[in-house]
């Protein structure tokens, strides 16, 4: 078993995720949605956007994921890549989690690292909390992108499975946006939250991968 | 093992339910009569549960139960197809799940309407129970969506195993997760289902219709993967008459 | 309708829920026992066709 399927697959993926520079449009979409049009739509007391930013921010994640994940396989499903892939001569559950890993990169982890400008601008206070928070927004960010891969996966062979993907994403993603908002907001159960977060992204990038693989071996026969 | 072959044996299968379905649609009947007897004339009512809006409880609980055990059942049967490839399985697991989104959906209605005299709203954020089984019905839809969306029917059986065993190992984290929420959100009050201690003349009818939903279910269950059973062999002679001729 | 429970304020929320629950399990039953009976009817139909074509 030789490693080089698994970093051609990581390289393969964030060069079709980033797209030629315009896959960074992306993420910056979804932050910029979320910073100006929210405030537009909900009002401006400085409050309220206090108290929803790190909520807003969470969706904003949760869906820039799914927006992305309908891309990572279907494209190796329709020009019959996905066949060599399983033939590669890694484990197809690697392959998978370093295609999933990489979109991640690309679409989660900026929004992750923009999330203390974003809550500046939803009035929250500036501090040391900003940039735990970045890490709450990375780490859930993963939780999300894995567990979507899994829809993804499934839904490969599945023309416009967009919807499809989200409907088997939801129920997946609710741990972690309660943990991660827990986590947050700092609630009464602010300080095991972080704890619960990681073991939840933990959970994901153990099984989702095996998931993935079962479910790619199913969209290739 | 020999009770068992019954159920990976589809003529064995066909056999029993000739004659179990039928008597399960019978108790099903019986028990679900005397709890609606029960639960609208003859339980008293309770003005510490609010008055006879209480009385949704007959519906509501064993809707509940039955939303939470059909989804286990459906990934139980789902782990035993991956593993062992009983064809029975799957037919078991695709044939609960319409049911399963049923009396979730049911659940989820009567949870509402319940919930307007008592608490005002028409959904509550903060009860634990009807949002693990809202996320539930979304397993369950999930699952249909994705089995249709399959070419054949062994993709279909292969994709739905996925994502039914997926789906069951993240249930209990779904349910802590949320139980976290709502234990930090709750500011009134939930009036829950069963008191502070259920009496027996509650209990009972509670019981019984529980009882009666569950072999109802059951009885469907078994109907529906009858259904599909001929299906799949009408299919096959056609394939064979196809290919043959 | 004197033999109807006699129900207090919250008449309509309780008539609705159980209407609800004789709706979606009446459905249900219907529906599944409709389908069985189609899909025996479709493999008898199958059955006579292949006793005929052969």
């Amino acid at each position: 078993m030789s490693p080089a399927p698994i970093l051609a697959a990581f390289r393969q993926a964030l060069s079709e995720a980033w797209a030629g520079g315009a896959g960074a449009l992306l993420p910056l979409g979804f932050f910029a949605g979320a910073a100006v049009l929210v405030p537009l739509g909900i009002g401006t007391e400085p409050g309220m956007l206090r108290a929803v930013g790190p909520g807003i921010l969470w969706v904003s994640l949760a869906l820039s994921s799914l927006v992305t994940l309908e891309r990572i396989f279907q494209a190796d499903v329709e020009d019959g890549a996905l066949d060599l892939w399983l033939q590669a001569g890694a484990p197809v559950s690697a392959i998978a989690a370093a295609k999933t890993f990489a979109h991640w990169l690309t679409a989660g982890l900026p929004l992750a690292l923009m999330s203390p400008v974003l809550a500046l601008m939803f009035q929250a206070e500036a501090g040391a909390d900003l940039l735990t928070g970045a890490l709450i927004y990375g780490l859930g960010g993963l939780a999300f992108f894995f567990w979507g891969g899994v829809g993804a996966a499934l839904s490969a062979t599945v023309r416009r499975g967009g919807l499809l993907i989200a409907l088997i994403a939801l129920p997946l993603y609710v741990p972690t946006a309660i943990f991660g908002s827990m986590a947050m907001s700092g609630a009464a159960g602010g300080d095991s939250a972080p704890l619960f977060l990681a073991a939840s992204t933990l959970f994901a990038l153990a099984l989702a991968p095996f998931a993935m693989a079962a479910a790619l071996r199913l969209a290739a026969d | 093992m020999g009770m068992l072959s019954s159920f990976a044996n589809p003529h064995r299968f066909l056999a029993l339910s000739n004659w179990l379905a039928p008597l399960f649609y019978a108790l099903a009947a019986m028990l679900i009569g005397w709890g609606l007897w029960q639960g609208l004339w003859m339980v008293p009512k309770d003005e510490y549960q609010g008055g006879d809006i209480m009385r949704v409880m007959f519906v509501h609980v064993p809707a509940a139960w039955l939303a939470m055990a059909s989804y286990s059942a459906m990934a139980a049967a789902s782990f035993i197809w991956f593993v062992w490839r009983h064809e029975l399985a799957d037919i078991a697991a695709k044939a609960i799940a319409p049911l399963g989104a049923t009396w979730t959906a049911l659940c989820l209605a009567t949870g509402s309407v319940w919930g307007k005299p008592t608490w005002g709203t028409w959904w509550q954020w903060d009860d634990a129970r009807m949002m693990s089984v809202l996320f539930l019905l979304f397993l369950f839809l999930g699952y249909m969506a994705l089995r249709a969306a399959m070419d054949s029917r062994q993709k279909a059986a292969r994709a739905g195993a996925i994502l039914a065993m997926v789906g069951g190992l993240n249930v209990p984290l779904i349910k802590f997760s949320v139980d976290m929420f709502t234990s930090l959100h709750q500011d009134s009050s939930v009036i829950t289902s069963e008191g502070p201690k259920m009496a027996a003349v509650y209990l009972w009818p509670l019981l019984m219709s529980g009882l009666g939903h569950s072999l109802l279910f059951g009885a469907l269950v078994m109907t529906l993967m009858r259904a599909e059973i001929w299906t799949r062999r009408a299919a096959r002679q056609r394939a064979r008459l196809l290919a043959g001729a | 309708m004197d033999f109807l429970p006699h129900l207090d304020k919250n008449a309509a929320y309780i008539w609705a829920c159980y209407g609800l629950g004789l709706v979606l399990i009446g459905g249900a039953v219907i529906g599944v026992v409709l389908k069985a009976r189609a899909a025996k009817a479709a493999l008898e139909r199958m059955n006579a066709d292949e006793k005929d074509a052969s």
